[in-house]
């Protein structure tokens, strides 16, 4: 009796555990059905407002397109996009045509609400476009956003905001671009492309020279060396004369090396003995661009150094120095005492233009 | 321009579709294709009287369907107006070189590409220095 009782509990147990997995089964696939649909009825709509609204659009490079059609909330982001990918290609007057169309038919407000209420990605679009529509009603809105805690859309923000008013963009920007720790230098200078260098620069190099964090002040100089220009070049030497953080200082030597003043020789001669091997990698390259005469002696004292990115980068700059007659440059690749230094002579010329 | 037919390469389907809209309006019959492979295909039929060809394709570049193009003997002499973001002299020299007869860097203004275009129709491609009719 007690088999018959056990034979009849495995069963019921494994009754119970098929008809588990018979319903999980039949729920996923409901699921996975439920949501196909879903995606395949946004496709349709998408496709649907798009090839509404594509005739406007076009119509509208060429002559007035009369109203618009009805923009209902939930299409505006589609609309924007749309309208973005078919104006951004373009500039002169087709662009002004679109530009002007868009503001008529109330794209602008619908970015706007957009801006404030939408989805990321959302978001980021209408911020581009408010952005390429130079529409000075949406500044609160992108000046708001750049407090959200993701970081592109803090930066697509600004952006726009330096394109809408470049000076007044750039001035409320730089501080923001310091304080943002976790912006990479490269979508920095993404940030202010769109304004005149020398603003950029100006208010980047005002905001490098006065933070108090090495760490900033490094990362705001990697941004400048985007913006070769005298206030960068100010702002790298009164940074190199105050400050020994070697990132800092190696960023400093890079704008400097950008700007190829020969009166910066003498600044940046001082780190090609410095302890940091990035440092003296940044000065021989700084050296190397200058071309200072006299400084090519310099560079072949460095073909001795300990780190090879040092030699290469030495050898390098006497390989490409314009008035080095080539017999010397020979000699030096024959006697240098360093077989080393040799080597990264001999590798520098052969990869370099030909001497 | 009544009747003349211009084909389009370009894989991104606004600005086909922007190009297709826009010469049209200025009466071109327009022909669009939207990858490389089409293009070299397309060698095989008849030429039309001018190309507007897209640089950056996926898997074959406008420079090397360009090449094609002019090896090919009936478009030997059909005018190509290369339309890219590309914007680098490089870029523009190699252009030249593969035998384009133009370059347009996008962005770009719409009616200064209608107007060499047209200029294009009248001059027709030019080899060795000289004016070429395109076939009939």
């Amino acid at each position: 009796m007690i088999e018959l009782a056990d034979e009849s509990l495995i069963v019921r147990l494994a009754i119970v555990v098929g008809l588990g997995a018979l319903a999980f089964t039949v729920v996923f696939l409901l699921g996975a059905f439920a949501s196909r649909g879903v995606v395949t009825r946004r496709t349709r709509r998408r496709n649907h407002v798009e090839q509404t609204w594509a005739p406007y659009i076009l119509s509208g490079l060429r002559e007035d397109p009369g109203p618009p059609p009805r923009l209902r909330r939930r299409d505006a982001p589609t609309v924007i996009a749309q309208w973005l990918r078919l104006s951004t290609p373009l500039q002169g007057a087709g662009a002004d045509r679109l530009q002007h169309l868009a503001r008529r038919s109330g794209l602008n407000a619908a970015a706007q609400r957009v801006l404030e209420r939408g989805r990321v990605q959302e978001q980021l679009v209408s911020a581009v476009f408010l952005g390429r529509q130079r529409d000075l009603r949406s500044v609160k809105a992108l000046v708001d956003l750049t407090d959200d805690r993701q970081l592109v859309v803090r930066a697509e923000a600004a952006r726009a905001l330096v394109s809408i008013d470049p000076a007044a963009g750039v001035r409320l920007t730089a501080p923001l671009l310091a304080r943002w720790s976790d912006c990479h230098p490269a979508l920095a200078v993404a940030v202010l492309d769109r304004a005149p260098a020398q603003l950029a620069a100006t208010a980047v190099a005002a905001e490098a020279t006065n933070a108090q964090d090495p760490a900033v002040q490094a990362r705001l100089m990697e941004v400048l060396a985007a913006f070769p220009s005298a206030p960068a070049a100010a702002a790298a030497r009164t940074l190199l004369e105050t400050r020994s953080d070697p990132e800092l200082v190696s960023r400093c030597l890079s704008v400097l090396r950008e700007l190829r003043d020969p009166a910066d020789s003498a600044l940046v001669r001082r780190y090609v003995h410095h302890s940091t091997p990035f440092v003296r990698v940044q000065a021989v390259t700084a050296l190397g661009r200058l071309q200072v005469p006299g400084d090519e002696w310099c560079l072949y004292a460095a073909l001795s150094d300990r780190d090879w990115w040092v030699r290469h980068r030495a050898a390098e700059g006497l390989t490409a120095w314009r008035r080095l007659p080539a017999a010397t440059l020979a000699f030096m690749r024959a006697v240098h005492p360093d077989p080393y230094g040799r080597d990264a002579l001999e590798q520098a010329a052969s990869e370099g233009p030909g001497r | 321009m009544d009747g003349q037919r211009i084909l389009v390469v370009d894989d991104e389907p606004d600005i086909a579709r922007l190009l297709e809209f826009y010469l049209e309006a200025e009466g071109y019959s327009v022909e669009l294709l939207t990858t490389g492979a089409d293009a070299v295909a397309r060698l095989d039929g008849d030429p039309p009287n001018l190309v507007v060809l897209d640089v950056m394709l996926p898997h074959i570049d406008g420079f090397s369907i360009l090449r094609r193009l002019r090896e090919t003997p009936s478009w030997y002499r059909v005018p190509v107006i290369l339309l890219t973001a590309k914007g680098a002299e490089d870029d523009q020299v190699a252009g030249f070189d593969a035998g384009a007869d133009d370059y347009v860097v996008k962005p770009f203004q719409l009616d200064s590409l209608v107007a060499r275009i047209q200029r294009l129709l009248r001059t027709g491609h030019r080899s060795g220095g000289e004016a070429i009719e395109p076939p009939a």
